[in-house]
């Protein structure tokens, strides 16, 4: 493996206004290819800190607090405007035109910078200063209407971050088309991104499809127009399951003779069109079937015989799995001091691998105003002395080391009190 | 900026239009014949899909399995800046392009790869579908409802999103060299570990805290009230984090439960059934667009849950320009545009299978004569429309 990462974007510099977690997952990406990528953050939020840690979209940023409230501290966001390439945010539009940052004010201070924002349902428009989270988006957007099984109600995603981490790759792209132009163009732009509409994107053939036969699509579930059996099967254990996909005539063959289920080998399932025609019956012989075996073992034996199959991983598992942890998915991020008693939790990288190169690696969580000296001598060129008074004068924000807390789970949650040391995670040696 | 996708499933077949929709040249290469050089389809294409991702593209036939059609691919690549495929493990140089051969050709050259499970590690060549990836990657054990199985993205939502990620790929790739920070390259990106990205805080979660998150209890759900709910015309999303309930409570018209014992989270699950009758009952009282307007006013997050046909249709929608006529078949019928606005035209069209193979090959400097031999060896020429199942 080679000894560096891949950084295409090295030189570019992004400042970005960003909350959870939309805007933030996808600067990260953008950190992580190389550029340099300034968090500006306001009064911190405790609150916020558990899940802002957690959720890892703003791993290797470093972080400058600014007071927007104040004269010195707008004066310093539109400088650190003037040296970057591109800056954007994620809050609703009024709130940065609220502090001299809209669009135009932006360009007025640099003509081909490239300013992105991203929210919920976009600008212009009648819902434009209207909040969101990324799951209302999701039912806007179309994707909740066209989830679940055929007699359910529509069904939301059991992420609570589908969209934001959607509409921040989207974000990505759009940025990086932008900066494409202004190379060939020498202009800069304004790029206003919805998240309800980077989750209707996912649906332009369901669309173009309703419209064409004048019915919305039913809410398959898990069963696919083809593929028969297609579905999530229970196996031994509490709350395990199997996924198999029956891609073709080949793979149900290899299936009813793995499983030797008589019920299986008539001759009116050979086709993938008998079988459509009794998806009930399939599904529960093959279910009794399936809960025989472990979710793991069972997989390996079905993807042997060319079946595809895959377990329906927990939130634990991808952490154990080995093929995950050949390829790097997941890396150590070390914490300057402990958190929940550890100094360093395993967190997921960009999912690229460059051919010949290591991935970036990241660093951790920077709290609001830890990095006010360097970015700012950095970026402007201000000395110490002058960084300390501004924040002695309330137009930079420090809020030092912030002790992030255990959160409770909710009522009846199934909590692992070993996950640490099941992980080999280092333990805070320092009490 | 050139972009050839290799045909194959719809993640390249995504990215490629995306690209294509940000005003790229995307040049589709399809086998003669139709279909498509992947081996095995990893999630079934419906016509109208077919056309949503193929529109904006140029499209050329060229047999890559021979030996002269994949010594003509590569010429091709020669003045590309782009490759973008999804052939899976050993796809490339199953068709006589491995990404050495190209590289051979074009030292700047950005070759986007993916997946299911990526090009490398001992599951690299496992059979996937939509399902597996989506159920691998997480989510699915978080989707859906507690003792029931857990269920799937719709779609080929896993598939879309790493044709999200090529795309994105290949610009961070060609802006590289650009800038003289890279040469070409080959990023490869696994399917399984882009859709785990969008479920990474439960992953993580575990990690930290030893949980994560679980699928919903039927009934009251997780916040305490069923999310999905009817109005007066349609489903309503209802939800307000953090929300202090007794407000909240007098909002949704329930103020005979806004005190205590009702206040309670536990009380609110155990006693749902009692609030229930009113609860959907008053929901049901106004239009869904009323309630949410009315929600936003108050800082909730509600949202209308619109199907296919009202997320074209709702006034958002329409004042943002957020759709397109495209023609499929004799039909116009609307499809998204980029959830962005950008200043490429709109993809009105989509072209005929192999409408562009001397184009592109002329382009490339490929002579008449050559062209002419190509197409009367059956490496080239008109193509069916691609493998369409319905």
């Amino acid at each position: 493996m080679p000894r560096r990462p891949y950084r295409p974007l090295r030189g570019i510099r992004v400042l970005s206004f960003e909350i959870a977690f939309s805007l933030p997952s996808g600067t990260r990406t953008l950190a992580e290819l190389g550029a340099e990528v300034v968090r500006v953050a306001g009064p911190a939020r405790p609150a916020g800190t558990y899940i802002a840690v957690i959720d890892g979209v703003f791993l290797s940023k470093p972080c400058v607090g600014i007071n927007l409230r104040n004269e010195e501290g707008r004066a310093i966001a539109r400088d650190l405007v003037a040296q970057a390439d591109i800056v954007c945010h994620n809050f609703t539009p009024n709130v940065m035109a609220g502090f001299g940052l809209s669009p135009e004010d932006l360009l007025a201070i640099k003509p081909d910078l490239i300013v992105l924002q991203l929210t919920g349902y976009g600008t212009p428009g009648p819902w434009a200063a209207y909040p969101a989270y990324g799951p209302s988006t999701e039912a806007a957007g179309g994707l909740n209407s066209l989830m679940g099984n055929e007699s359910d109600e529509p069904v939301r995603i059991g992420s609570g971050v589908f969209a934001d981490q959607l509409s921040g790759r989207f974000a990505t792209l759009a940025i990086l088309a932008a900066l494409e132009r202004r190379q060939r163009t020498g202009k800069g732009e304004v790029i206003d991104l919805s998240m309800t509409e980077s989750i209707t994107t996912l649906l332009g053939g369901a669309i173009a499809g309703a419209h064409l036969n004048g019915r919305a699509p039913e809410r398959p579930g898990n069963r696919d127009a083809c593929f028969a059996p297609q579905g999530v099967y229970p196996c031994r254990g509490d709350d395990q399951w199997i996924a198999i996909s029956v891609e073709d005539d080949a793979q149900w063959a290899a299936l009813a003779q793995l499983s030797g289920l008589e019920d299986f080998t008539g001759p009116e399932l050979k086709t993938a069109e008998g079988r459509r025609r009794e998806p009930d019956d399939i599904d529960a012989t093959l279910a009794a079937w399936t809960t025989q075996f472990d979710k793991d073992a069972l997989t390996s034996t079905l993807q042997t015989k060319g079946i595809a199959a895959g377990p329906v991983r927990r939130p634990e598992d991808s952490h154990f799995d080995q093929h995950l942890a050949a390829r790097g998915a997941f890396q150590r991020v070390e914490h300057e001091a402990p958190i929940i008693g550890y100094m360093a939790h395993p967190h997921l990288a960009n999912p690229w691998i460059a051919d010949g190169f290591e991935r970036a690696k990241l660093s951790d969580f920077r709290f609001t105003g830890a990095d006010n000296r360097r970015v700012l001598k950095r970026w402007l060129g201000t000395p110490v002395a002058e960084v300390r008074r501004l924040a002695k004068e309330g137009a930079l924000l420090d809020v030092g080391e912030l002790l992030v807390g255990d959160r409770n789970p909710p009522p009846g949650t199934k909590v692992d009190a070993d996950a640490g040391e099941r992980l080999g995670l280092a333990r805070d040696t320092r009490s | 900026m050139k972009v050839l996708e290799i045909a194959g499933g719809p993640a390249a077949g995504f990215g490629g239009m995306l690209l294509a929709a940000l005003g790229y040249d995307v040049v589709r290469i399809e086998p003669p014949d139709g279909g498509s050089f992947q081996a095995e389809p990893t999630v079934t294409i419906d016509e109208a899909t077919e056309a949503y991702l193929l529109r904006g593209k140029r499209r050329a036939s060229l047999e890559l399995r021979t030996r002269a059609g994949a010594a003509a691919f590569v010429g091709l690549a020669r003045n590309a800046d782009v490759v973008i495929e999804d052939l899976g493990h050993g796809g490339l140089e199953g068709v006589g392009a491995s990404y050495r051969r190209l590289r051979r050709a074009n030292r700047d050259l950005v070759v986007a790869s993916t997946s299911p499970f990526g090009l490398s590690g001992p599951r690299a060549n496992w059979q996937a579908s939509e399902l597996i990836v989506q159920a691998m990657g997480g989510i699915v054990s978080s989707t859906g409802f507690e003792g029931e199985p857990g269920l799937r993205v719709y779609g080929a939502a896993a598939h879309f999103i790493a044709g999200l990620h090529l795309a994105t790929a290949a610009l961070a790739g060609v802006m590289g060299v650009r800038l003289g920070n890279e040469r070409g390259a080959h990023v490869e990106v696994s399917m399984e570990e882009a859709w785990m990205q969008h479920w990474a805080r439960h992953i993580q979660q575990w990690a930290y805290s030893g949980h994560g998150m679980a699928r919903e209890e039927r009934g009251a759900g997780r916040q305490g009230f069923p999310h999905t709910v009817m109005t007066a015309d349609g489903w309503l999303y209802v939800l307000a984090l953090n929300a202090d309930w007794e407000p909240f409570a007098v909002f949704l018209g329930l103020e005979e439960f806004a005190a205590r014992p009702w206040n309670e989270a536990r009380t609110q699950v155990d006693r749902w059934h009692e609030i229930e009758p009113r609860y959907r009952a008053s929901l049901a009282s106004k239009p869904r667009y009323e309630w949410f307007g009315e929600a936003a006013k108050m800082g909730y997050t509600f949202a209308p849950i619109h199907d296919a046909f009202a997320v074209v249709d709702s006034p958002q929608a329409q004042a943002r320009g957020a759709f397109e006529t495209l023609a499929v078949g004799e039909r116009e019928v609307p499809v998204p545009r980029l959830p962005f606005a950008s200043p490429a035209p709109r993809l009105a069209s989509v072209a005929a299978p192999g409408e562009h193979t001397d184009d592109v090959l002329r382009e490339a400097g490929v002579s008449e004569r050559a062209i002419a031999s190509l197409r009367k060896r059956g490496i080239t020429g008109r193509s069916e429309p691609t493998g369409v199942r319905r």
